[in-house]
């Protein structure tokens, strides 16, 4: 018994001895590095575990507290505002300025957009990349988690994670009835009328839920974020009007009511104008379950006879 | 001349001044109802400025009487009525008809906000048969030729129906036929109707056939006052144009100012 | 109508000035009103003409028929489509009237009613609430766009008017040209700080009439009733100072105060309009030059004119915007450009021939 306890004392005064952070010792096994990830089209290879991590990407900033290793992020963008205990900066993810984000001397920048030199600009200053484009579909969510999960030596986390939200997902649908005749929906990104199609990574969500999105027949150039106009809407008459403009632009359902010429649409009628947080309907992180479920919840409280 | 009526124009220690040129210095100067007076000088001796002053559209030191009354009493309408000015390089609209054009001559007896009646037409169109303009009346101003041009200005004027017409180079662009023609019917308007005419002239001779008076010009100040034969000497043109000229008698009794050639004197 | 005999040495000819013949009223409304049709019939949604006519029909007083139109169908005519055609008429007629108001007081018929800062100044105050402003200050943006193009204007012209006679129109246009390159900087600095607003000050300043019901229309039209009238009501005082600063004064017209009035009036119409639709170019320079390339240069033809056919055009123009590229719209600034370009050409053209 008190071999063993010295044991214990012995390796943890050795692990601390090897650490230069102060934070405290794992007791998972260590995780391999250095490690290779495909980055856009290219790959990034990290040396050791990055410890001075700049997220230049909400969703990003999201999966790597929901992973734990948040204790390794330095920064995160001005965009980041969850979760809250994420240390939020000035950088901006959509102008990123490359000497504003050396000066945090990262060893690992994260970020989403690069509007044209960023990545060059990192790579000539040795500061390794990971770029993590916008998801298409949920499967380009679990592949991002996992690799943060390989880039931050946090692969365990990232895998139990990708469970649970695989396994409420498949709960949260369970719970919605089956119809007959798919309801349609809208979903408002901007109250100048534009909106996604089903092609898109927030359409595949209703798509799982079996809703029909009205814009899909207007996307005739197929960019996904076609607009419409105020008439399309009210002929089309989509049984759910879903808005993800709450937190910026001030909209509700008592605004949409307000709209000349909706105001007897059905959905309308029917209240069932759904009010999303603009930032869980447009990430493609964790959070895509909160979103889903705001989503069920509404189809839920549809009788399946009528469409 | 009327001498118990005030006189029409009354100048007194009028200048002006541009920044830092005077171009007006201190003139004085009285025009009897009724009579013509010709101001002539070189380039640049004031002419303009000085007509412009009577007309109140420069500001001036000194004091302008028009009738009797000082001109600063008036308003803007009541001088119009009094005094009309024809300009020497007036802007002209793009597209306005001639009788349009001439039509803002009776601008001042239009209210604010009103249009012309037919008695101002009928006024306009005997100004323009006087004038020999009616076939004009259709053309736009900016398709006629500077003689035509001019007359249609003058017509402007006369529509104006003020007692005082300032004329500023009547007949600069005008041939020989519509100079007599213009300052023909400008005299006889005078005559008939007993205009006062105050006319910037740079044509000496036809200036001493038709003002009674001469007023000389030299840098902002009147230097020689008086009737042609007084001011029209050749050592005075000599001195004040810097031009050698012969001052003769022609047929009719009228004074003739002619250039000479610097080569040789008439006599030798 | 006046008209007056004169004789010429070819017998008696009957003299008419300028005025505005019936004949060219009629024809104007006859294009507005042709246009709103077409306005009201066409767009995304196809409706039965028919039932259109019916459903107009129907809200005549004291006439009761039934149009069969749905209910949503209803809706979209009455709030959607009518009050749009209505918003473009009225910006249609506003911009056209001021237009050619501005191009009468500074004897240029290329200059626009945004040429003394009206539209730097509202697209600066747009650009101050999107990006400061709260989220729900987009209620505050027709006011902003409107204070904004007043600014704009009274900052020009306190800085302009201090030239004297023929000067004065020339430091006018230079004072607006500097008041409006010194509030787009800001501008531009303030979206470079602020980039998601980028999208929406964009979209505003293309212009546009999609977000309109009739809640934009009462807004604009005490604006536009009383901008059109001072401006109809100066249309001969517009002839008048045409032939210059000191002419005009020597006739009896204080230019200063016409200037002023009609400035004031067109800078008030220009503000309400860009209030309610954002930027829309060219109409203030196609429409009045086309009236004139019509009917002549005289202010009397031309302002009215201005007003119904600038209407037409704008009704006509949106028409285009949402129905080409239906659902999606195309910005309305982006239709009268397209039109702009073709137009200025040809002005090129015909001066070529001329000179």
């Amino acid at each position: 018994m008190r071999k063993t306890w010295l044991l214990v004392i012995l390796l943890s005064l050795l692990s601390a001895a090897c650490r230069t952070d102060g934070t405290p010792a794992r007791t998972t096994s260590e995780p391999e590095f250095p490690v290779t990830i495909s980055s856009g089209d290219a790959e990034v290879t990290i040396e050791k575990r990055p410890e001075r991590i700049v997220s230049l990407s909400s969703t990003a900033t999201e999966i790597l507290f929901a992973i734990e290793a948040g204790e390794q992020v330095e920064a995160v963008d001005d965009q980041s505002n969850y979760p809250a205990e994420a240390p939020k900066s000035d950088l901006s993810g959509f102008q990123p300025n490359v000497e504003a984000i050396a000066a945090r001397n990262p060893d690992l920048v994260i970020y989403h957009f690069d509007p044209g030199d960023l990545a060059d600009s990192l790579e000539k200053l040795g500061i390794p990349a990971l770029m993590q484009p916008a998801a298409v579909q949920l499967e380009d969510t679990y592949q991002q988690i996992s690799d943060l999960g390989l880039a931050t030596g946090k692969t365990e986390e990232a895998e139990d994670l990708v469970e649970s939200m695989k396994k409420e997902i498949t709960e949260v649908l369970e719970t919605v009835p089956e119809f007959e005749d798919p309801p349609t929906y809208y979903h408002e990104l901007e109250q100048t009328y534009f909106t996604l199609t089903s092609k898109t990574f927030a359409g595949e969500i209703y798509s799982l839920l079996g809703l029909e999105n009205i814009a899909d027949a207007a996307d005739t150039e197929g960019s996904g974020y076609p607009q419409l106009s105020a008439e399309y809407i009210i002929d089309a008459d989509p049984d759910f009007i879903f808005l993800a403009n709450t937190k910026c632009c001030a909209q509700s359902s008592e605004t949409v009511a307000q709209r000349p010429g909706w105001g007897n649409m059905k959905a309308v009628t029917g209240d069932r104008v759904v009010e999303l947080d603009d930032d869980v309907a447009s990430r493609w992180g964790p959070r895509v379950v909160d979103f889903l479920e705001a989503a069920a919840e509404a189809v839920s409280e549809l009788e399946p006879a009528n469409a | 001349m009327n001498k118990s009526r005030p006189p029409a124009v009354e100048l007194t220690g009028v200048s002006v001044t541009y920044g830092q040129s005077r171009v007006v210095n201190d003139v004085s100067l009285t025009v009897a109802e009724g009579a013509w007076l010709a101001m002539i000088g070189p380039n640049g001796s004031g002419k303009t400025s000085l007509l412009k002053s009577i007309a109140g559209l420069v500001s001036h030191d000194g004091e302008v009487r028009l009738n009797g009354e000082s001109r600063s009493a008036l308003s803007r309408k009541r001088l119009a009525r009094l005094v009309a000015l024809v300009p020497q390089n007036p802007i002209v609209p793009e597209g306005m008809t001639v009788l349009d054009y001439a039509l803002i001559g009776r601008t001042p007896y239009i209210n604010y906000l009103g249009s012309e009646t037919g008695h101002d037409l009928a006024i306009v169109a005997s100004v323009l048969e006087e004038l020999d303009l009616v076939g004009f009346a259709g053309r736009t101003v900016d398709s006629l030729s500077g003689g035509e041009l001019q007359r249609v200005i003058l017509a402007r004027a006369l529509s104006q129906q003020s007692p005082i017409l300032l004329l500023d180079e009547p007949t600069a662009a005008l041939d020989v036929g519509h100079q007599q023609q213009v300052l023909e019917m400008v005299e006889t308007l005078r005559v008939s109707k007993g205009l006062t005419v105050l006319s910037a002239m740079h044509d000496l001779t036809l200036a001493a056939a038709f003002a009674q008076e001469v007023a000389l010009l030299s840098s902002g100040g009147v230097v020689s006052l008086g009737p042609p034969e007084t001011v029209l000497t050749e050592p005075a043109i000599e001195k004040f144009y810097g031009a050698m000229v012969s001052i003769m008698r022609g047929p009719d009794g009228g004074l003739a100012v002619v250039p000479r050639r610097r080569a040789g004197r008439p006599s030798e | 109508m006046i008209a007056s005999r004169a004789e010429t040495r070819q017998g008696p000819v009957v003299l008419r000035p300028s005025s505005l013949k019936p004949r060219w009223l009629v024809v104007g409304v006859l294009v507005l009103g042709a246009a709103v049709l077409i306005g009201l019939l066409l767009g995304p949604v196809a409706l039965h003409r028919r039932a259109v006519a019916l459903e107009i029909v129907n809200a005549l007083p004291f006439v009761k028929v039934s149009s069969g139109l749905s209910e949503s169908h209803s809706a979209i005519l009455w709030q959607i489509r009518m009050p749009r055609v209505v918003l473009g008429g009225l910006v249609g007629a506003l911009l056209a009237s001021c237009g050619a108001a501005y191009q009468g007081v500074f004897r240029n018929p290329l200059v626009d009613p945004y040429l003394l800062g009206a539209a730097a100044g509202a697209g600066l105050g747009i650009t101050l609430v999107i990006a400061y402003g709260a989220s729900g200050a987009s209620l505050l943006l027709p006011g902003a766009a409107f204070l904004g193009a007043i600014g704009g204007v009274m900052a020009a012209y306190i800085l302009g008017r201090s030239g004297s006679g023929s000067r004065t129109t020339t430091s006018l246009v230079l004072a607006g040209v500097a008041v409006t390159s010194f509030l787009t900087a800001v501008q531009t600095y303030v979206q470079q700080r602020n980039d998601e607003t980028l999208r929406e000050v964009y979209t505003w300043i293309l212009g546009r009439l999609s977000t309109a019901g009739w809640r934009e229309v009462l807004l604009i039209l005490p604006y536009a009733a009383v901008s059109a009238l001072v401006l109809f009501l100066h249309r001969r005082l517009l002839d008048v100072i045409s032939v210059g600063d000191e002419e005009a004064d020597s006739v009896g017209v204080s230019t200063a105060r016409v200037r002023l009035l009609v400035v004031v009036a067109a800078s008030l119409g220009t503000a309400a309009a860009v209030a309610v639709s954002g930027l829309i170019g060219f109409v203030g320079i196609i429409v009045p030059h086309t009236v004139r390339l019509i009917v002549g240069s005289s202010y009397r033809l031309v302002l009215p004119l201005s007003i119904l056919f600038g209407a037409a055009f704008l009704v006509l123009a949106d028409l285009i915007a949402r129905t080409i590229i239906s659902p999606a719209e195309v910005p309305i600034g982006v239709v009268t450009a397209f039109f702009g370009a073709p137009f200025f050409m040809m002005i090129l053209r015909t001066s070529r021939r001329n000179s």
